[in-house]
């Protein structure tokens, strides 16, 4: 990350390329297309060349650093309006589509994190599971998500701190969750 | 409403911040409050990690073909940009020689951009910026004035040569565009990093040029990739001597 700072294409070149089909996959269940989602992840890596962002490791890996910017740039272009067919993202699940063919090992070890996470999210109550599907891969606000389900604000972002505290004692570490 | 029920609100207003279901004005209010609040901090470091992992659930997906090798001929055009500055020029925080920095500079910036920049430094009103206020022990905030944007607003930091660019409520450049920076010094301006704005109009730049003794630093719309030469007249300025 150091060289990306200094400027070196070949440096980024290679976070591009370990990061790409992770990065594509987010953006497009977020925005539903293809067109939208090249336009997400065109922004989000320009973003990440040009050093408005910088690589936080309290934040975790580059992995799931990469991806938040991913995911702060496919809100911001739902939420401009520029992607019109916005995803209900309850609607789709979060079932496998046309996913990328295994290529490593590692990619192998992000596959089972990923299902780690998914089995996360689909052993939630189904009202807290929707809600945080609704507000993160949906990119709606609470206010959005209490009208869309006809319920109170507040039940709303209830359900999100239940459902990711339900979360977090199924993905963290049990010394740190304590 | 009780402290109780006020600290649960808050609470609860860090699951909707972590997983950015905040409309932005609940969002500034609730950051306002982060600032203060240790208890709130301790609730957004526990949540975070979990609603970060969130988007590993989404399944990779193979991008279209093309898409990596535009963004990279972007990246190349900006990478050749800066190295074209100088080899010193591609680091923040090294003060690159400057009689060898001044010698490329020379032979790289014609004199056909002169013409641009001055008009644009005219319609802007050189000598507005001028040393507004001091924040950290050497740094020094000079106010950027923009032609028209009236709700835009923002500082570039100087420090020891230094320099980063703080800018809030300003438009997103558009499609296929960004931001430039351009360092002026005496009759020299030489291109500096590119940037965009997020959705609030908010941005910051590292300048990558020294900006010991140089007179002004000026802003413009250019194609994504950057420019060697502004293509545009200048949306703001900042004089610093």
């Amino acid at each position: 990350m150091q060289l990306i700072r200094k400027g070196d294409a070949r440096a980024f070149e290679v976070v591009v390329e370990r990061h790409m089909s992770a990065a594509f996959g987010l953006a497009y269940r977020m925005t539903g297309t293809r067109a939208a989602a090249e336009d997400v992840i065109q922004d989000a890596l320009l973003s990440l060349w040009r050093a408005n962002t910088r690589y936080d490791r309290t934040r975790g890996s580059v992995r799931t650093w990469i991806l938040g910017i991913v995911h702060n740039r496919a809100i911001d272009a739902l939420r401009r309006g520029s992607v019109h067919d916005r995803r209900r993202a309850s609607d789709e699940g979060i079932e496998e589509r046309f996913e990328a063919p295994d290529r490593t090992d590692v990619e192998v070890a992000r596959r089972e994190e990923a299902v780690e996470v998914r089995s996360a999210l689909a052993e939630l109550p189904p009202d807290q599971g929707k809600v945080i599907e609704l507000a993160y891969f949906g990119g709606f606000t609470h206010v959005e998500i209490a009208d869309m389900l006809g319920e109170p604000l507040g039940t709303i972002k209830g359900r999100m701190r239940l459902g990711l505290n339900k979360m977090r004692g199924s993905l963290v570490a049990p010394e740190a969750a304590s | 409403m009780s402290d109780r029920d006020r600290n649960e609100e808050l609470m609860a207003d860090a699951a909707a911040w972590v997983l950015n279901a905040l409309p932005d004005d609940e969002a500034a209010a609730f950051e306002a409050e982060l600032a203060e609040n240790a208890a709130l901090r301790e609730e957004v470091a526990r949540l975070r990690p979990v609603a970060d992992l969130l988007a590993l659930a989404a399944p990779s997906e193979d991008p279209p073909p093309g898409l990596q090798s535009r963004i990279m001929a972007i990246v190349q055009r900006e990478a050749d940009l800066l190295s074209a500055a100088g080899p010193d020029a591609d680091r923040v925080d090294v003060r690159p020689p400057k009689a060898q920095h001044r010698g490329r500079l020379s032979r790289i910036f014609a004199k056909p951009l002169i013409p641009i920049l001055a008009t644009g430094a005219l319609a802007i009103g050189i000598g507005i910026g001028i040393v507004a206020s001091t924040g950290g022990t050497n740094d020094v905030n000079h106010p950027v004035t923009f032609v028209a944007d009236s709700q835009a607003r923002g500082d570039l930091i100087t420090h020891d040569g230094t320099a980063e660019l703080k800018l809030t409520g300003l438009k997103p450049p558009g499609a296929g565009r960004v931001y430039q920076v351009w360092v002026m010094k005496g009759n020299k301006v030489s291109p500096d990093n590119v940037f965009t704005v997020n959705r609030s109009g908010q941005g910051s730049v590292a300048l990558r040029n020294d900006v010991d003794g140089a007179k002004q630093v000026l802003i413009s719309v250019e194609p994504d990739g950057g420019s060697q030469q502004p293509t545009t007249t200048p949306i703001a300025s900042t004089t610093l001597s």
